[in-house]
């Protein structure tokens, strides 16, 4: 009997099989309820954030955005003449950024702390609590952020706008610059997301920079990096929070940041 | 559960029902599921009549087309009206050359369409890098498909002409055939001779037809939105920037690519076959396994089949084929395989490929009186795969690679920049690309019979285990497709 049923109409099982499970995958999204097999959670299709779209892309960049229009009025063009606790962290670009930045803390009687984290990337950061721990430990006046370019590869970079503000919130009020990932072959559009999204002032587009590079094609070469840092503190007066940032002179250019290793963590 | 603004989500629904160049409507897509899942029952209807079958289904294969290709749509029932009425024209003439005035007039008018859209950038350029003038690329969109059913067109008018096939009584039926919508942004390139009779005589799909299309979707949906999409993320690091990878990564990318595109292009097929095969229509056989040939002419027998079964039909054999002595034989080989390499892309590369492979189909054919004598044991079929597969891999190279110089880098560093202990390393932190790898090449060289069984045992199965499998391999896909494969910071970084 069933079978005859089945024969008459034989799209019916078919179209309920395809019904039921794209319902349950269509109320599953919508959920607020995570399903766990073990430690991990499963996957949401992505039909709510389809459909919802406006909404849940205004409520990503409410922070950021709004944030950044604030602070639009609060940017001024009097540079900070007092002596600033720099801090730089981000991947392995981050070594020869911080050496140069040494010299201008040198030459501007600043103080500068570094932690470079190889293959580090926003995710990393955003993810545990080393940044919070530098920051209570180095109480820094002006942060630098030399992140994304273990991330230039992303093909939909926006995926990684809660970590971009992890790190923010981390940061907390303390003024910020972030120094884009430079140029390579791959860039998924990181670097437009972070311009987007950072309040204005806040980041460094540095992949119009032509820098030399080292043999992996990827790190730039020392001499590179300064002209890099270079050119970032000849931005500084531009950016949200100009400080004294004068060119250093030759006698000061060895000087060495307090600088700090940290293995990839999956090696 | 969160809150649903309704006019807004009503907006964006109708914002996924338009025309967006950047979202074609994929068979892996969740759009494609919903109005697929509304198309069912309609059909379902309308398939005990022929008339109000073919009006439902091209009307959706339209919108589909529509979905992908915008106002190409228009050429599209442009180009089947010029075709029909050709073909209509043609019987009528019992002299076979104003028969074949109109064959040609047909034959030309689709390649010129498809010369503009698809190469006028490409010959245009050449032509400047002759007269070494200031090129400025035409703003020219290659609408989706083109390729496929402009094949299916010609194919179509030379049956007519060669009186294989009746033309169709009416344009809506040709229409039918031309814009098949499981088969017509990415083929199969289905043949009138095998698909016209099916319409006419529209017998109702079975249970086996239903089920066993069902599986073919998801076999499709796990090749290629899982691993294909998932697989060509390490691959598409190896290509974009060959410098800066060993010659073990460089392999790894190689060889990644040479499952990739079978994954890929096969995955898709699978879901159009499968499609159809729900619907009644029997497409036939695309990919046959083609990794596990032993020899080139055995792997173009089984890659693509409709493709190349198509340029044996209506361009070798027209050419002349095996009939005219030995040189030319291996010459309209290098012809077929040379406009082969060309329909898959307007480069040079493309060109090289084809060309490459024309060469390997004569050098297999030369040494054809030689390898007969060899005894057929395993050690030599072995052998015979190994060089097989190793030639393809490598073509595959030039194929995918940007330009020529960054194919011979790849190529270079697999020789001269290997380190045997980056290999564990490698197992090590890219454990899931491997895995995937593992589990694609045993997908692949599981016997037929077995993969029939499989089938068999899914279509049998209660109605909850099939929706089991479903969900599993849906979920599958989710969990997948926001996963990123990182680029260097294992080696570089």
């Amino acid at each position: 009997m069933n079978r005859r049923r089945q024969r008459r109409y034989p799209y019916l099982r078919l179209w309920l099989l395809l019904t039921v499970a794209l319902a349950l995958f269509v109320l599953f999204s919508f959920a607020e309820e995570e399903i766990k097999i073990g430690e991990k959670s499963l996957k949401k299709a992505p039909f709510a954030e389809t459909i919802l779209k406006s909404d849940s892309e205004a409520e990503d960049s409410v922070f950021l955005a709004k944030e950044s229009k604030d602070e639009d009025v609060a940017i001024v063009n009097q540079t900070d003449s007092t002596a600033q606790t720099l801090f730089i962290f981000g991947d392995s670009m981050t070594m020869h950024l911080a050496e140069r930045l040494a010299a201008y803390a040198r030459q501007n009687g600043h103080t500068v702390y570094a932690v470079n984290w190889d293959s580090s990337n926003t995710k990393t950061w955003a993810e545990c609590d080393t940044l919070d721990y530098y920051m209570r430990l180095y109480k820094p006046t002006q942060v630098f952020i030399a992140l994304g370019a273990n991330e230039l590869y992303l093909r939909t970079p926006e995926i990684r706008l809660p970590q971009i503000r992890a790190i923010v919130e981390k940061i907390g009020d303390v003024p910020f610059v972030w120094i884009g990932p430079p140029s390579l072959k791959m860039d998924g559009g990181l670097n437009d997301i972070l311009e987007k999204n950072l309040p204005k002032g806040s980041f460094f587009r540095s992949s119009e920079l032509q820098l030399a590079r080292k043999k992996d094609h990827i790190h730039p070469t020392k001499q590179a990096s300064a002209q890099w840092m270079d050119s970032v503190m000849k931005w500084i007066p531009d950016s949200r929070h100009p400080f004294l940032a004068d060119f250093p002179a030759d006698s000061v250019a060895n000087a060495r940041p307090n600088l700090k290793f940290l293995k990839a963590r999956n090696k | 559960m969160q809150d649903i603004n309704i006019p807004q989500a009503l907006s964006n629904i109708v914002h996924l029902l338009q025309y967006d160049k950047e979202a074609p409507l994929l068979f892996s897509s969740g759009l494609f599921w919903l109005l697929f899942i509304l198309f069912i029952p309609l059909y379902a209807l309308f398939k005990s009549s022929k008339t109000k079958m073919v009006i439902f289904v091209v009307a959706f294969s339209l919108f589909f087309y529509y979905k992908s290709s915008g106002e190409f749509v228009v050429m599209l029932l442009a180009t089947s009206l010029i075709d029909w009425l050709i073909s209509r024209w043609m019987i009528k003439f019992d002299s076979k050359s104003e028969r074949l005035v109109l064959m040609w007039t047909s034959i030309c008018i689709s390649l010129s369409v498809l010369a503009y859209f698809k190469y006028a950038n490409f010959f245009l350029w050449n032509w400047n890098q002759m007269v070494e003038g200031n090129f400025q690329p035409l703003d020219i969109v290659l609408p989706v498909g083109i390729s496929f059913y402009t094949f299916q067109s010609i194919s179509y008018v030379v049956d007519v002409y060669k009186k294989r096939i009746e033309p169709t009584e009416t344009w809506l039926d040709y229409l039918f055939f031309l814009s098949f919508f499981p088969a017509l942004v990415a083929g199969p390139i289905v043949r009138a001779d095998k698909f016209i009779p099916q319409l006419e005589n529209n017998r109702p799909a079975t249970l086996e037809n239903i089920y066993g299309g069902l599986w073919l979707i998801i076999i499709g949906i796990v090749k290629k939105a899982i691993i294909a999409d998932y697989i060509s993320q390490y691959n598409d690091l190896i290509f974009s920037d060959p410098s800066t990878y060993t010659g073990v990564q460089a392999f790894m990318g190689v060889l990644g690519y040479t499952m990739q595109i079978y994954c890929d292009f096969s995955g898709y097929s699978d879901m159009a076959i499968g499609l159809a095969l729900i619907m009644g229509f029997d497409l036939g056989l695309n990919f046959d396994s083609p990794y596990q040939s032993s020899n080139l002419t055995e792997f173009w027998r089984r890659w693509h089949i409709s493709l190349s079964s198509w340029l044996r039909d209506y361009l070798y054999i027209p050419l002349g084929g095996n009939r005219k002595g030995t040189i030319r034989t291996y010459v309209n080989n290098f012809l077929t395989m040379l406009i082969g390499g060309l329909w898959h892309g307007a480069a040079w590369k493309f060109v090289f490929w084809g060309a490459m492979h024309g060469v390997g189909l004569a050098v297999h054919k030369a040494c054809l009186p030689v390898l007969k004598k060899i005894p057929d044991v395993w050690p030599v079929k072995f052998l015979g795969w190994l060089v097989t597969f190793i030639y393809v891999s490598l073509l595959w190279v030039f194929f995918r690679a940007a330009d020529f110089s960054d194919s011979v880098l790849i190529i270079r560093n697999i020789f001269v920049d290997w380190h045997w202990d980056q290999i564990p390393q490698f197992f090590e932190y890219r454990m899931v690309w491997c895995i995937m790898m593992l589990t694609l090449i045993v997908m692949h060289f599981v016997p037929q019979r077995w993969a029939d069984k499989l089938q068999l045992i899914f279509v049998k199965a209660p109605w909850i285990v099939k929706l089991l499998v479903f969900v599993v391999v849906v979920q599958l896909v989710v969990e997948f497709m926001t996963e990123e494969v990182a680029p260097f910071i294992y080696f570089q970084f």
